[in-house]
């Protein structure tokens, strides 16, 4: 039986930072898939082939910002777990799991997306000791992990605890990702070509196709952020009217 | 130069059935939910409303 929409458990929800409904795709989400893809179609028509490997080397406009919206993401999911943590706002924790699932997709879309280009012009799928690849795995494996986690815990404050220390130390890994060509001598990956303390060495041309895309995946990640957190809003919603506060 | 353009095409397409599966996901359950939120509201509103005094008549 549901209760009626005065409930306490309703209200405390309500007073705890969950407003009216509000729609899940709006203009900035539209904003930012005609970003990507316009973007998409500048990068394939639009930029210059690279000449030793081929139209293979366009994945770099998808791959590399993806790469850096999951860092964005992993990012906000670290820094709403610390203020979760500190303040134990519900809000905050939501926003962590938002950004958490958008983070698996674009890690996702990374992991894909590189041994594609990879098979062609390394001449293999995947190899374990370059740690960039390997990393970046692990780190799409506790991002997993911190999802599974948070869907199999009942308690909603044990729940937003756990999860937030596996956070923490999950955004741990993204410096060891960026910094691994550095580390390691034996790799696979090349040396940084725009994120380095020198000048870019990408030609013009492709450099603005690379920005272009860094700056639609960033809007995309936070487009997708925000209609993940409201579906969540909507959810602790319905589940604070039916009465069971920490069910899902 | 070797020619790649199956493995440009292969990447964006993997991209975008990624990024497309999940907007459709996300999609469906913000369907489910919205649903799910409507039917509380009304099904507390009708109760509400048969709950309340019958409204006096004017003279």
């Amino acid at each position: 039986m549901t209760s009626a929409p005065a409930s306490a458990s309703a209200r405390t929800v309500l007073s705890s930072g969950l407003t009216a409904p509000k729609p899940i795709f709006d203009w900035f989400f539209a904003l930012a898939g005609l970003s990507v893809l316009a973007v998409v179609v500048r990068a394939i028509y639009f930029t210059p082939i690279e000449a030793l490997q081929g139209a293979a080397q366009k994945i770099y406009y998808i791959h590399v910002p993806s790469a850096l919206g999951a860092y964005i993401a992993v990012g906000i999911t670290a820094l709403m777990s610390i203020v979760y943590l500190w303040l134990h706002d519900e809000r905050a924790d939501r926003l962590a799991e938002a950004s958490a699932e958008v983070a698996l997709v674009f890690i996702t879309v990374v992991l894909t997306t590189g041994p594609i280009w990879a098979h062609k012009i390394w001449g293999a799928w995947w190899v374990w000791w370059d740690m960039r690849l390997t990393f970046t795995l692990f780190l799409w494996f506790i991002v997993a992990a911190y999802l599974v986690l948070r869907d199999g815990i009942e308690d909603a404050a044990m729940r937003g605890r756990y999860g937030a220390v596996l956070a923490i130390l999950g955004a741990l890994l993204i410096p060891f990702i960026h910094l691994s060509v550095y580390l390691f001598s034996a790799r696979l990956h090349p040396m940084p070509v725009v994120l380095k303390p020198d000048k870019p060495s990408l030609p013009p041309e492709m450099l603005t196709t690379f920005l272009l895309a860094f700056v639609a995946f960033t809007l995309l990640c936070f487009a997708l952020i925000r209609a993940r957190y409201r579906i969540a809003v909507q959810r602790d919603l319905v589940t604070a009217f039916e009465g069971d506060g920490g069910s899902r | 130069m070797i020619d790649t353009t199956a493995e440009m095409i292969a990447g964006y397409v993997v991209a975008g059935l990624l990024f497309g599966g999940y907007v459709l996901s996300l999609w469906l359950r913000a369907h489910r939910v919205s649903k799910r939120l409507d039917a509380i509201l009304s099904a507390a509103s009708s109760r509400r409303a048969s709950a309340a005094p019958p409204a006096r008549r004017s003279r």
